[in-house]
Formats: C-alpha cells, structure tokens, sequence
C-alpha cells in the first residue's frame, strides 16, 4: 500500500484528543444507590452472558480510532497495488489536448478533464522503480517531463495541462513514443494513449506495448469548417462559411454573422448526418479604409462550442502586383487586357532576366506568368500561370509533342472552366504531358491533359500546356472568360502577411525587420519576442481561437489576426473505437489506468460503517 | 406533630394489633392473657381451695352439683409490641426517602399500639449507636415514641444484621416485633433475620422500597456507590443491564420470601409510593398485622 498525499497522514492527530476524551469520558457520573451489589449481580451476569459485552468498552474506543486511522489513510491518497510484475514499467503518457477534448459530454465534464483525471490515475498506478514520461499532443507533440517515478512531479503537471484549439496529430507523439520506448533497455515499456480517437491521417506502428485510453461518448456535434472572405477592388467582400455535422441527424443551425459585435445578417442552414453545408453573405462595402471585426457564430447547441465561433478581420484591399514573363511577342496576351480582366491588377511585362531581379528584390509579387519560358527555380510567388511551358517542380514533365489532340472533356464545375465551352477548340499541337497523377485536369484531350492545376505546396499552380497562339482559343469567348476566370481564383488566394482574414490556430505570426514582435493573445497574455540574427521574430503560440493583437516595432498600434480551428477532423468528435497503428488495431480499453487501485472511496464507506457500527453499539448500551 | 397527621392519627384509633398467639405480658392490659386473672371474661372452673377468694365461688354449681367450684377468668395483660427501625444508609433513598416512610409507618404502628395499651419497645441500630425507647404505654407515651423515631437520624453501613442478633440475645424479646427496613444485604439479609425466628416473638418485617429501586430510571455511563459499603460499580446503563437488574432483584426477592415464609415470619411491603394511609389502613389490615 502507497500513499499519493503523505500530509493526509496528519489527519491521525485526531486520535490524541480521541483518547483525551475517551480517558475523560471515564471519570464517571457518581450515582448514589442503596444496594450496588444487586447491579454488580447484573453486571456480572451480563459480562458472563456475552463476550460481547466484555469487549464492549473498549471497543467503542477501537471503533472511533479506526474510524479515524481510515479517515487518514483516505485523506492521503492511499491505494493498493496491484501490479504483480517483475520488471519496472517506462510508462509512456500521450495526453491529447487537441480541440475536440473540450466537448462536454464526460457527464458534464470535458473530455480533457476526464482525460486528466485518466492521467492522475495512470500516475497513481506507478510502483516501485517504474517511470513515467508525459507528451502533451495537438498538431505537434511536446514532451512535458522526462522519465521520471516521483509523482510530486508528474501529478502538478497534469494537473497544469490545459487542452488547445489546434486538431490532433498524435502522428509526432506516437513515433516520440516509439523512439523512447527502444530506448529504455531494462523497462518494460507501455504507451498510454488517452485520447477521444478523433485523429487524422495513419498512425505509425509502435512496436510496443499499447493502452488506449478512450474519452468521451457523443458525436454530436456541428462546427465551422471553412470560413473564407474574399473582396476584389470595387467589389462587396464576400464571406463563405461551411459548417460540418458530424452526428448521425439532421440538425438545423444559424449561422450569425456579426459585425464589431453587432449582428448584421444571418442564414438557416439544415446539414445532413454527417454531411456539410454553407451559408454565403455578400457585406456592404467597407465606408473606410479601417478594419472591420467580423464574427461568424453557428447557433445552437451541441457537446463543442469551440468550433461554433470564428472571428474574421476585414482588411481594405491592396492592390495586387503581377509579373508577365516572355522573352518575345505574343499577341493573345496583353497586360492591360489582363489588368482589365482583374481590377486591382497591376501587370508589369519583363524578360526572363528581369524577372529573376524582380523577383529578388522587395517588392512582393503576387502573381507570375510564364508564357512560353520555364523558370529555373519555381519562384516564391502564390500565384503561378505557365503557358505553353512546365513548373520546374510539380513532377510535370514534357513527354513530346501531341498534334491535333482533341478535346474530350473539361470540368465544368471548376472555377476556373466554369461557363467555358471548348468542345470546338482546335489546337494544332500540344505538350504531350507525363507525372500529371497528382494534378486536377481542367481540359483533358484524347492524349493527355491539357490545362491542369498542379500541386506545389504553399502556391497555386496553373498549367496551360499548349501554345495558344497555335489554336482557335484565343478567337474564342472561353479564351478571356478562362483567363478572367484563371486570375479571380488565382488570386483570391493570395493574401500576403497580415491580411488574412483568419488564420488556423498553430499558424505563426512572422514579423520581420520589423523589431521586437508583442502579441497578446485572447487570453491576455502578453508576448515580447526579440528578433532573431535574420531579423525574424516568430510568435508560434497561437494555440487559442480568438483575436490576437500583433504590434511590432515598427507599427507599435495594436494590428488584431483572427485564428480560429476550422478543422473537419475536430468537428467529427465522435469517439473512435480503436485506433489504428499501421496495421496493428488498439481497442480502446476500460477508462482505468489505476495499476494501484485508489481506496478512498472504499476507505470512507468503511469508516462510514464503523461510525456506523459504534452509533448501534452505543444506542445499545443506553 | 410532624410524622403523622392529626386525621390520620384519629384514623388509626379504631385499629388494634393483632397477635396470633396470646403473649405473656408483665403487665396488666387490655389483652387476655393465658394466665388465668381477674378480667371478666370467664375461663374455667377448679374445685375450691383453701384460700381462694369467696367471691369466685360458682353457688350456682355448687346448689346444682353440690360440690364448690372456683370460677376462673382470663387475667388481661399487655402485649409486647417491639418497633425496629433500619436507619443504615440505604434507608436513605428515594422520594420521600425510605427511612421517613419507614419512621412514620412505625408510628401509625406504635400509636396503634400504645392505643391498645401495650408494651411498646422501640430500637433502632445505628452508626451514632442504638436508640431504644422501652416499656411505653398508653397513648400518653406516643410523644416520646415519636421523638425517639425523629431522633433515628440515617447513616452509617450498620444494617440490622449483627446489632439483630445482639439486641435479641440481650433482650430475648417476646411479643410481636414489627420491623421496617429494607432488607438490602449484600449476603442477603435473610442470613440475618435467623435470630427473630424463636419462640415468643411473632415478627412482621415491613419492607421498605422505593419505585426506583423496583424500575431504576438510570441512564448513561455511571459510576454507582453503595451508600453502606461505599462499593462502586462502573455501569452504561443499557436496557439489557436493566433487565439483568430487575432479574438479580427479583431473585433476591424470592430467596427473601422463601426465607421467610419457611421460618414464619411475616413479610410484607412497603412501597413509598404507596400511601402510608393506604398501607396502614388496607395492606397491613389485610395481611393480619391490624384489625
């Protein structure tokens, strides 16, 4: 038997003014009577009769002190242990704090306080030589205390975690645990996952022993998934929301959106089981170029409010800035048709040469298209269009020519091709394209694809890989109406540092050049970061959805950033079943990691009943 | 007069003691004696001696009989009437206490008696030594018995056991005793009531007793002390104590009664609950000490 809260102990101390008492208690009321021998006859036969009785004194005095001997040893945290094993345990504790463990539906707990509670259990298992590492894991993992069996250490810890608006990938976390588990010769190590399951991605096999500790128990619930504002130069900002229903009914929701607090519109929205929908404002222009808070509520209840809110900031438009890239003539592209086709558009035409100088120096590009020449580098640029040319990354590569390729199909729901007809585009040849597997084919013809949306992270990619010049599309309607359509979605995801609207939580804020970086967070924390040799000043802690205001030391005005969790994988809240480790399958065990069995609740009723028990032998002797 | 009322007392004055056997007085009283006297109650004839007084000459059976005859009559003497009063400690019990209860039923029982002309004898054992008052008669000495019943202050552990048996060897009593005491012992007082059981005395021991001592409402954790031995006994009063009590005390009781049923002695009792009107006029008529 172990004791967590040794102080309990004290407690015992009520035994001295027990015994005081009881000695007190002994100095009798004296009674006169006229013949004490008859009651010394009775007394006798009563002591003789029951052997009960004759331990009856005493036995009150016994009942009280064990009564409080009990009291103590529940006070301080006494358990039994239970582990019968030989070799000492490295117990290996993976606690998920990512956003869905703050669904109430642990009997009106969170799911990060049953979580918690799991993990003081895990702790108060530990006997002998066993150790216990602590990883708290949202997107990332963080090591929270090495090896260690003193439990005055591991239990403040746990008790100080506090769960994250970030989604959870215990991808980091598992293979920190694998790592760790190789690495403790002598140990029979054990990962303890306690988590609700609602990870995203494959798991990685551990090669150990593994305890998953399932929490929660409803799925229902609905969120904020996406929540995009976009606003062109003269035009109304528009605000998409989806919202995601991961239950299994239909629920009826609305979406409020408010403005500097005040509600200014707001839409009904039904979302199917499992399914999602969207509500799409159209705001009022802004009167002035200050920043518009916005506030986007899905209303209604469920078991995660934290999905329900996200705020927005409305910043006023800057123009855009985009390079033309060709070494020659060409008459189907024109930067002033170009900046017509996009207001807020400004088109410079260079060579190949000047645009590697462009591109080097501050000024910040937002768009780059490459007609007929091929970068060596793919340029830092969100927003990327090569025409009759290739990204040199991506994996596109020009596998020859295709002549007279002919079109077979296009996608019609793609903002880019949308209300294009290109059934009668003649091209007299064309890139016969390879490694096109990861790409989303736009135009796709008899012998490939013909424009394409290629994935290179971090940048928007179009490839338009036929010369137009050698086709009918430039006499065409669908020529201006793709390249309206091509420049509205390239560039409406371009938003440069501190415009964003809002921002996943886990994103960092970057101010640089700029002097020292102070964010208070929406708990208001204040934060001063010193640059670093490069002039960076990095914030990563934006763990919290909410407002976050920037002020640096060039702009000292507090600059607010808007981050919110928008992740489908925290929305779907249902618990998992089992979590899946490569190809290994963990059942969620029983939520009962006490290796040393906590007797205080069993302490108590026993002393209840010894109270219990002297109350009757008490009213028995009256 | 403070033991007994005035209308009480005039109660009583249509009682008499009763005694079962005719005694032997010394002196002349109302009762007939077994001596053969002058009262006028006609007992027996004898023929005529020389010497016999004339006027007790039967001429009737003499001019019947032709022979003289002597008339005989039964010569009235007093009866012997021996009060006892217990006054140890333990007498001193209850409300009102058992030793007030006893000194006023021993003189209702005296007045009775001196009413009827005996001999009263009063003793009373007792830690300030023995009181005796003796050879009252007449109602004119009631004032003297009742002083002497005052004076019985309560105290000390000496009971009637050895200071009995002293006073009855010393005074070898005849008559009828009437004791009150309570007759608590912690050998039993029946050891002790072996002397009273002799020829000549008719002995009636009126047992006093409070209620409490019958159904003692004690409760709680008590240190019980015997007024008499200062013995203590440490008790939580339980209801199974108080069961086992009345079961040691009913005990007692019945070896008492045996006792003195075998030996002829008179028992009767004497709750204090019980009025001493209500005793005197109905219990102690009813059981023959009165009529």
């Amino acid at each position: 038997m172990s004791v967590l809260f040794p102080l309990g102990m004290a407690a015992l101390a009520a035994l001295v003014p027990l015994i005081v008492l009881y000695i007190l208690k002994q100095k009798r009321v004296e009674v006169p009577v006229p013949a004490a021998f008859l009651w010394q006859n009775a007394l006798e036969d009563l002591r003789a009769s029951s052997l009960f009785q004759r331990l009856r004194t005493p036995l009150l005095l016994l009942l009280q002190a064990l009564a409080i001997v009990l009291f103590a040893l529940a006070a301080a945290g006494a358990s039994l242990n239970l582990d019968i094993g030989d070799d000492p345990r490295r117990v290996i504790l993976l606690v998920d704090r990512s956003g869905s463990m703050q669904a109430f539906d642990e009997n009106g707990k969170t799911r990060f306080e049953a979580a918690r509670e799991l993990a003081l259990d895990a702790v108060s298992g530990l006997s002998g030589a066993d150790e216990m590492m602590v990883i708290g894991f949202d997107r990332n993992a963080e090591v929270l205390s090495a090896f260690t069996g003193d439990e005055s250490t591991l239990a403040p810890l746990i008790e100080g975690l506090r769960p994250r608006d970030l989604p959870s990938r215990p991808q980091e976390a598992l293979r920190l645990a694998a790592s760790f588990a190789k690495a403790s010769p002598g140990f029979e190590p054990e990962v303890i996952v306690i988590s609700d399951g609602a990870v995203e991605g494959k798991l990685p096999v551990l090669g150990c022993q593994v305890t998953y500790a399932r929490v929660g128990s409803s799925a229902n619930n609905a969120g904020i998934a996406e929540a995009k504002l976009t606003q062109m130069p003269g035009e109304r900002p528009q605000l998409f929301v989806r919202a995601e229903n991961a239950s299994d009914e239909v629920t009826i929701r609305s979406v409020v959106l408010r403005r500097d607090g005040r509600i200014i519109d707001a839409r009904e929205i039904e979302i199917e089981p499992r399914g999602d929908a969207a509500a799409f404002f159209e705001l009022e222009e802004p009167e002035t170029t200050d920043l518009v808070l916005l506030e986007v509520v899905l209303d209604g209840e469920d078991v995660l409010p934290a999905d329900d809110r996200v705020r927005l900031v409305l910043r006023p438009t800057v123009p855009r800035f985009g390079l033309l890239v060709r070494d020659g003539p060409t008459i189907y592209l024109d930067p002033r048709k170009l900046e017509a086709l996009h207001p807020g558009l400004a088109m410079v035409e260079v060579t190949s040469a000047e645009a590697a100088t462009t591109l080097a120096g501050d000024q910040a590009v937002d768009l780059i298209v490459y007609d007929s020449v091929s970068p060596e580098t793919t340029p830092d640029v969100p927003a990327q269009l090569y025409i009759n040319t290739l990204p040199p990354e991506g994996g596109l590569s020009d596998a020859g020519v295709v002549e007279f390729p002919i079109v077979i199909d296009w996608d019609r729901t793609h903002p880019i091709t949308t209300r294009c007809q290109f059934d009668d585009l003649l091209i007299t040849s064309a890139m016969k394209l390879a490694g096109f597997e990861r790409s989303r084919l736009l135009i796709e013809t008899t012998d490939g694809p013909l424009v394409l949306l290629t994935p290179i992270p971090g940048r928007e990619v179009v490839v338009v890989a036929f010369d137009p010049s050698a086709s009918n599309l430039p006499l065409k309607l669908a020529w201006p109406l793709m390249l309206a359509n091509g420049l509205d979605y390239l560039l409406s995801g371009v938003e440069r540092d501190g415009e964003t609207p809002v921002q996943r939580t886990g994103s960092p804020i970057v101010a640089e050049g700029v002097g020292p970086l102070t964010v208070r967070t929406p708990d208001g924390e204040e934060t001063t970061i010193e640059p670093a040799h490069d002039g960076r000043a990095v914030f990563t802690d934006t763990v919290r959805s909410g407002l976050y205001e920037v002020s640096t030391g060039a702009a000292p005005d507090p600059d607010p950033r808007a981050f919110a969790m928008l992740d489908s994988a925290e929305i779907a809240i249902e618990p998992r079943p089992e979590l899946v480790l490569g190809g290994d399958r963990v059942e969620a065990s029983p939520a009962n990691l006490q290796r040393n069995v906590l007797l205080r609740d069993p302490l108590l009723l026993l002393a209840l009943g010894l109270l219990l028990l002297e109350w009757g032998v008490w009213c028995g002797r009256r | 007069m403070a033991l007994l009322e005035k209308d009480f007392l005039a109660r009583l004055e249509r009682l008499e003691i009763v005694s079962r056997r005719i005694r032997r007085g010394a002196y002349r009283g109302e009762r007939r004696s077994v001596r053969r006297g002058s009262s006028v109650e006609f007992a027996d004839h004898r023929p005529y001696g020389a010497g016999d007084d004339l006027r007790f000459l039967d001429w009737n059976l003499y001019a019947r009989l032709d022979r003289l005859m002597t008339k005989l009559f039964y010569d009235e003497e007093d009866l012997a009437v021996f009060l006892v009063l217990d006054r140890s400690q333990s007498m001193d019990f209850g409300t009102p206490t058992k030793a007030l209860y006893a000194k006023r039923l021993l003189a209702a029982v005296g007045y009775i008696a001196l009413l009827g002309m005996n001999r009263v004898h009063f003793w009373s054992p007792g830690e300030g030594g023995e009181i005796e008052v003796r050879n009252l008669r007449s109602s004119g000495s009631a004032e003297r018995l009742f002083d002497a019943l005052e004076r019985a202050e309560v105290g000390g552990s000496s009971g009637l056991d050895d200071p009995l048996r002293r006073w009855v060897n010393t005074r070898r009593p005849r008559g009828v005793l009437v004791a009150a005491s309570d007759l608590l012992h912690p050998d039993g007082a029946w050891e002790h009531l072996r002397p009273v059981v002799r020829g000549g005395l008719e002995s009636h021991f009126i047992r006093v007793l409070s209620p409490e001592e019958e159904h003692p409402t004690l409760e709680g954790d008590l240190r019980l002390v015997d007024g008499e031995t200062n013995a203590s006994v440490d008790v939580s009063v339980s209801p199974g104590l108080l069961r086992r009590y009345e079961a040691a005390r009913t005990d007692y009781d019945r070896r008492l009664e045996s006792f003195c049923r075998s030996r002829q002695i008179s028992l009767m009792p004497g709750l204090t609950s019980v009025p001493l009107e209500e005793l005197v006029l109905e219990i102690l008529r009813r059981r023959g000490l009165l009529r």
